[in-house]
């Protein structure tokens, strides 16, 4: 492990992996990747094969996924918040919220905005997107019923799981969900409370993230 | 005592061969989830969605495979199930495990369920067949991962493995398996002839087993 090099793509799932890094505190490069045209820089593909982002060089070490990519950077930074340390409570459970964000809110999420998953067909599209939609709205009820009595997804503290979340039901994700993720308090309330960190708040400026939610 | 809740060949299955290779004291049970007979009550309590696997170790409660997976070889470093956290070989585990579980099981779940992926029930053929095509994609490119390889991380069997196992074997009903790629095939005879998963075969009464 040595230098660490983010792959990112301005206000996508890149913002995670961003607010990720901040929480560590440690130096780390970016490398803009083409929003279009992934094919640049051309080095982007050594990293990540798949071309999505974000992607992060960590030395000889090529992360993509989003999720894993928290659990690395937690591990390496032990005195982050991002995970609790091997053996001690709230382990697995971050573990747990992590993989369940990202293989069902998330892909819900990539069923409804990018058509990699759907070949050139406008009904079968539009179709899968509402079913994305009801999905989406099922899960974000089942997280706002989960914080209902909790600070955070993780009982008691902090963890990269939240960072996950805070993205996943940020208005730039949910913008054209109906309700939207906010008309749930528990997801309104957990939103401003990360959105208070400081690591998240130097996120967004690089981001150029400009929201703000009532708690 | 451990109890992971689950089906024979579901996404339980992953952990149920882990929980062989560490060779933990555990039990294996199988929810009734619908109608009023729905139960135990400590699977219903484990996973509000119904869902297998879950887990219950002592204290921990836990659902999603992926994170049971992590769970088991953090519990069992011993077994030699995953890197420990200061190997840099980690991340690529985590990268793995987190890999197969949001891109080719979701696109599992649609070729196998294609009904719950679109609103349109004229369009269920036309979901299915987009799946097909997006794990084409996602074995051709996993095949070329396993080149000179034995083992997905490093040079030893990990939690990894067991998930592909079991994503493969799901991967049966498509007209180009994901077996049918020979470094995908050669991967899968080394896995399935463990002793760990010969047991688990045997225990859930697996019937398919190419």
């Amino acid at each position: 492990m040595g230098a660490l090099t983010l792959y990112s793509v301005p206000g996508t799932a890149c913002t995670v992996a961003c607010a990720a890094l901040e929480e560590t505190g440690a130096p780390y490069d970016t490398v803009q990747v083409e929003r279009r045209d992934r094919s640049i820089p051309p080095e982007f593909k050594q990293v990540n094969p798949h071309r999505r982002v974000p992607a992060l060089r960590d030395g000889d070490v090529r992360m993509y996924e989003t999720a894993a990519i928290i659990l690395h950077l937690g591990d390496r930074f032990t005195d982050s918040a991002l995970i609790p340390a091997m053996g001690t409570p709230g382990r697995s459970d971050t573990y747990r919220w992590l993989v369940y964000l990202t293989n069902t809110l998330h892909t819900a999420y990539t069923r409804w905005y990018v058509p990699w998953y759907i070949p050139d067909d406008p009904g079968l599209a539009q179709s899968i997107r509402e079913a994305a939609a009801r999905d989406i709205g099922a899960c974000l009820d089942f997280v706002d019923g989960h914080l209902d009595d909790r600070r955070y997804l993780v009982d008691g503290r902090f963890t990269g799981a939240d960072l996950l979340l805070h993205m996943l039901a940020s208005p730039n994700w949910s913008l054209d969900i109906e309700p939207a993720a906010f008309a749930r308090p528990n997801l309104a309330a957990h939103h401003a409370r990360v959105d208070a960190r400081p690591a998240v708040g130097r996120m967004k400026a690089i981001h150029g993230l400009d929201w703000t939610v009532a708690a | 005592m451990i109890t992971l809740y689950g089906y024979p060949g579901s996404a339980s299955l992953a952990p149920h061969i882990l929980l062989e290779e560490a060779a933990v004291g555990h039990t294996f049970v199988r929810p009734t989830r619908d109608g009023p007979d729905a139960g135990p009550p400590e699977f219903l309590a484990a996973s509000p969605h119904r869902r297998v696997p879950a887990m219950i170790d002592g204290d921990v409660t836990l659902t999603e495979a992926a994170a049971i997976c992590m769970h088991i070889a953090d519990r069992n470093p011993e077994a030699l199930l995953g890197p420990p956290p200061d190997d840099p070989e980690r991340g690529v585990w985590y990268r793995w495990l987190v890999y197969l579980s949001n891109t080719a099981q979701p696109a599992l779940y649609q070729y196998i369920y294609p009904e719950r992926y679109v609103m349109d029930p004229h369009l269920v053929e036309a979901a299915k067949h987009a799946a097909d095509v997006t794990l084409g994609a996602i074995w051709d490119w996993i095949d070329t991962e396993l080149a000179g390889r034995d083992f997905l991380v490093g040079n030893r069997f990990s939690a990894a493995d067991a998930y592909l196992w079991m994503l493969g074997r799901w991967s049966r009903h498509q007209a180009s398996p994901a077996f049918a790629r020979p470094g995908i095939r050669a991967f899968w005879d080394r896995i399935a002839n463990r002793a760990s998963v010969l047991r688990v075969i045997e225990q859930e009464e697996l019937a398919w087993v190419p």
